[in-house]
C-alpha cells in the first residue's frame, strides 16, 4: 500500500555554530530596535534595509555556488538560517521569494547570463522577485492560465493579467507562467498541481519579467486587513529579452512542479503566528506573576503544551522533507501534507492566544493577535489551498 | 509497518533487519482471530514467542542481560506492537525492562511491569512488580479493584506506591509508540477499504470528502511517529532527564491528539460493518481509545509541558522546539 514516507532525519551538529550566528545577529538587531517581531513577517515585512544587511552578513544564498555570489553551503545550513528568521518574527518579505525559489529556479533553468545578471544581486539582497503563476480564472487551476508569449525580434511579448501577485509593487522582478503555445483542445487536467500532464500542461513557459518594464501595469489588491501586499500585474505586450526564457520553451509546467515541492515544505508552513505564540506565553506568565508558585491554570498550560507538541512533530516532518530535497528527491505528496498541517496549526495559535488572554490586556499582545487573526484566512490558501493538497495526498495513497 | 531508512548519515534509526523481522513475526501470529481470543487475558503464546526472540529487552544491553540493540530498536518494537494489536503485554515488559536498565537493573522474567499509577495495566497477567527499591517480587499487593479496558486488556487498580525515576516518562513513550503504529494501521485499513467498498457504482475513496479524511489520517500517523521518534532521539542522546520528560509529553500529547479525529473519521468511512464485533478495525480503535488514556492521558502531558514552557518563559520556547529532533554528531 503506498504511505508517506517521513524517513528519520535530524539536521548535523556541524549546522549548530551558523545557529548561534544567525541567533546573535537578530538578537542584536532587536536589541537596536531594527525590528520588533510580528507575525506573518515573510509575506508582510517588506524592509530592503534588512535584507541587504542580512546579504552582506552573509545569511542569503547560502545554498548557492560562490561563483554567483552564493555561500557553497548545503540546504540544510538554509534551513537552519530560514527558521531562525521566522521564529524571531524578522521582516524578510523583501528577499524571501527570491531566496526560497526564484534564485535556486534561474540557477537550475536559467541562462548564464541571467545566472550573472542576477543571481549575485539576489544573495546580496538587492533583487527580489516575486511569483507570477495565479490568474483571474487560474487559481487551484493553475494549467487553465491564458497569459501568453510570442516571439518578437530579441526576445517575446508577453499579454495576460496575474493575480495575488504578493509584493509586486516592491520588488524587481517576477517570474511568470504563460503560455507559448496556444492550448490546443481546452481538456480538463489534473486537479491540483502535482497531477499527471495532459494537453493542457503543454506548451507553457517561464520567464523572467522586469517589474519596472514598459507595459507593465501593477494595479494594488488590499486585503481584509487593509494591508497591500496582494497586487494585479497586467501585461501588455510586454517585453522580455531572449536571455530570460527561464528554461526550455514548453517546459515551463514541470519547472512550476519543481519550484512547488520548495515553496510547500518550508518553516514557514508553521512558524507564520510562531512569535505570537511566545508572547502569549509571556502574557500567561505575567498573568500569574504575583502567584507564579501557583502557575498557569492546566487548561492555559495544556493548549500552550498542544501547540508546542505539534510545533516539534511538524518540525521532524519538516526536516525529513529538506533532507529529502537536499538529496535530490522530489516530495511533493509529503511537502503537501506538511503544509496542511502546519497552516492548520499557526491559525490554531491565534485562536488559542485569544481564549487564554482578554483583549486589553497588553497592547503588543493584542497587536499580535490582530495580525494572526487577519492573516489567518491565507495560511490555507497560499501555495496551494489546503483541499487541492490533500487531493495531492488522496492520489498518493491510490484512493483517486 | 514503515521501515525507516537511513536517508542521511546523522539520523539514528532502528536496524532494518529487525524492523523486518518483528513486522513478519506479528503479521503471521497477531490474527484477528488470535486478537479476538485473547480478550480479557493475554495471547500467552505470542508473549513467550516474543520473549524468545528476545523483544522484551531489546534496548538493554548484553552485559546486563538483555538482547542488546539501541533504543531505536526498541521503539520499533513499541510501534510493530501498536501496528499489528498485538494481544500481549509484549511493550509493557520491554518498557518495564528499560526502566530498570535506566536503574542499572537487569531484565526480571515472566510479565514484569512497573508501577506508575493507581491503575496497572496488565494486571490480572502480571507475575511480578518491579519496586522503587529495585527488587521484583512476586505479586502480592492489595487489589482495590480489577476489569479490562476499551480494549479487553485487563487491568487493576491498586493503592499508590513509590514509583521509579522516569517510569512514567518510559511508560508513557511506550504507549505513544503503540499508539503511533495503531494510528498507521487505522490509516492503511481506511484506504484499503475505501479502495474496496463501492456505492452508488463507484469506489467511496472517490468521495472528496472521504479523500480528506484519509489525508488527513496519514498525514496524522505520521506526525505521532514523529514526535514518538523525537523523544527516542533524546533518549539515545542524553539519556533520561527534564529534557527527555517534555520530549515524552510531546510525543503522548500529539499521538493522544490524534486519536479522537483518526477514530472518527475511520468508524465514519467504514460505516456500520466497522462498528460490529466482526470487523477487524475495532481491535485498533479500541485500543486508541484505551491507550491514550494510559500513563496520563494527552492534556496530562500537554499541561507538563506547557508549565515548563510558561514558567521558563517565552524565551524557552525557541530554544525547546529546536532541541527535537535534537542535531545529531556525523558518523564517527
Amino acid at each position: 500500500m503506498p504511505r508517506l514516507t517521513f524517513p528519520a532525519a535530524s539536521l548535523p551538529h556541524s549546522t549548530e555554530q551558523l545557529r548561534s550566528d544567525i541567533r546573535s545577529f537578530l538578537e542584536a538587531e532587536i536589541a537596536e530596535g531594527t525590528f520588533v517581531p510580528r507575525c506573518d513577517t515573510w509575506l508582510s515585512q517588506h524592509d530592503p534595509s534588512f535584507s541587504r544587511k542580512l546579504g552582506a552578513a552573509g545569511f542569503l544564498g547560502l545554498a548557492w555556488p560562490t561563483e554567483y555570489g552564493g555561500h557553497g553551503r548545503t540546504p540544510l545550513d538554509r534551513f537552519v538560517v530560514v527558521e531562525e528568521l521566522l521564529a524571531h518574527g524578522a521582516p524578510i518579505a523583501a528577499h524571501w521569494v527570491s531566496d526560497r525559489q526564484s534564485g535556486p529556479s534561474i540557477l537550475k533553468h536559467g541562462t548564464e547570463q541571467a545566472k550573472r545578471e542576477l543571481v549575485p544581486k539576489m544573495a546580496a539582497g538587492e533583487c527580489y522577485f516575486s511569483i507570477g503563476m495565479s490568474e483571474p480564472d487560474a487559481g487551484s487551476d493553475l494549467a487553465a492560465i491564458r497569459s501568453t508569449a510570442t516571439k518578437t525580434e530579441g526576445g517575446w511579448l508577453l499579454n495576460g493579467t496575474k493575480v495575488w501577485t504578493s509584493q509586486a509593487h516592491n520588488n524587481h522582478y517576477f517570474i511568470v507562467l504563460v503560455r507559448t503555445t496556444p492550448m490546443s483542445d481546452g481538456g480538463v487536467g489534473a486537479e491540483g498541481a502535482g497531477g499527471a500532464g495532459g494537453a493542457k500542461h503543454r506548451g507553457m513557459s517561464q520567464f523572467i519579467m522586469d517589474l519596472k518594464a514598459p507595459g507593465v501595469q501593477i494595479r494594488p489588491i488590499r486585503l481584509l486587513s487593509g494591508h497591500h501586499h496582494f497586487n494585479e500585474v497586467v501585461m501588455e505586450d510586454a517585453f522580455v529579452p531572449e536571455h530570460f526564457l527561464l528554461g526550455s520553451e514548453g517546459n515551463g509546467w514541470d519547472q512550476v512542479i519543481g519550484e512547488l515541492a520548495f515553496e510547500r515544505s518550508g518553516p514557514e508552513r508553521y512558524l507564520s503566528t510562531f512569535p505570537l505564540l511566545v508572547a502569549l506565553i509571556d502574557a500567561v506568565r505575567t498573568e500569574h506573576g504575583t502567584e507564579l508558585l501557583r502557575g498557569p491554570s492546566t487548561e492555559a498550560a495544556a493548549a500552550i503544551g498542544q501547540l508546542a507538541a505539534r510545533l516539534t512533530a511538524l518540525r521532524r516532518l519538516c526536516i525529513s522533507v529538506a533532507v529529502a530535497l537536499s538529496n535530490g528527491k522530489e516530495p511533493v505528496t509529503e511537502a503537501a501534507m506538511v503544509k496542511d498541517m502546519g497552516t492548520q496549526l499557526e491559525g490554531e495559535i491565534g485562536e488559542v492566544a485569544r481564549q487564554l488572554v482578554p483583549p486589553g490586556t497588553n497592547p503588543i499582545f493584542d497587536a499580535l493577535v490582530e495580525d494572526a487573526i487577519l492573516s489567518t484566512p491565507g495560511f490555507t490558501l497560499r501555495g496551494g489551498t489546503n483541499e487541492i493538497l490533500r487531493g495531492i495526498v488522496a492520489r498518493h495513497l491510490g484512493v483517486r | 509497518m514503515n521501515s525507516p531508512t537511513q536517508n542521511n548519515s546523522y539520523a539514528r534509526v532502528a536496524d532494518e533487519m529487525l524492523v523486518d523481522t518483528v513486522d513478519r513475526f506479528f503479521a503471521e501470529h497477531s490474527t484477528p482471530e488470535r486478537i479476538h481470543a485473547a480478550e480479557g487475558s493475554m495471547d500467552r503464546a505470542l508473549f513467550a514467542a516474543s520473549v524468545e526472540m528476545g523483544l522484551t529487552s531489546i534496548g538493554v544491553a548484553e552485559s546486563l542481560g538483555g538482547s542488546g540493540g539501541t533504543l531505536h530498536d526498541a521503539a520499533a518494537v513499541m510501534y510493530a506492537t501498536g501496528y499489528h494489536a498485538v494481544a500481549a503485554p509484549v511493550a509493557d515488559v520491554l518498557a518495564t525492562a528499560l526502566i530498570g536498565a535506566v536503574h542499572g537493573m537487569s531484565p526480571v522474567e515472566g510479565v514484569t511491569v512497573a508501577l506508575t499509577g493507581k491503575r496497572v495495566p496488565w494486571w490480572g497477567v502480571v507475575d511480578r512488580v518491579l519496586w522503587a527499591d529495585g527488587s521484583a517480587a512476586a505479586v502480592s499487593l492489595d487489589v482495590v479493584s480489577t476489569g479490562v479496558n476499551y480494549a479487553g486488556e485487563p487491568f487493576g487498580v491498586v493503592e499508590s506506591r513509590e514509583k521509579l525515576a522516569f517510569a512514567d516518562d518510559i511508560l508513557a513513550l511506550t504507549r505513544a509508540a503503540q499508539m503511533a503504529g495503531a494510528l498507521q494501521r487505522v490509516s492503511e485499513l481506511s484506504v484499503q477499504y475505501s479502495v474496496e467498498r463501492e456505492q452508488f457504482g463507484k469506489p467511496i475513496g472517490k468521495q472528496q470528502i472521504l479523500q480528506h479524511y484519509l489525508a488527513q489520517m496519514a498525514g496524522d500517523a505520521a506526525a505521532a511517529r514523529g514526535a514518538v521518534d523525537n523523544a527516542v532521539d533524546v533518549w539515545s542522546v542524553s539519556g533520561p532527564g527534564s529534557w527527555f520528560t517534555l520530549a515524552v509529553a510531546a510525543a503522548k500529547t500529539v499521538s493522544g491528539r490524534m486519536v479522537s479525529v483518526t477514530n472518527r473519521n475511520a468508524h465514519q468511512l467504514h460505516g456500520a460493518i466497522g462498528f460490529t464485533d466482526e470487523h477487524r478495525l475495532q481491535y485498533w480503535t479500541r485500543r486508541l481509545w484505551a491507550w491514550r488514556d494510559d500513563f496520563g492521558t494527552e492534556v496530562h502531558w500537554a499541561a507538563v509541558l506547557g508549565r515548563s514552557l510558561v514558567s521558563d518563559g517565552g524565551r524557552s520556547l525557541w530554544p525547546f522546539v529546536t532541541s527535537l529532533p535534537p542535531a545529531l554528531d556525523s558518523p564517527t
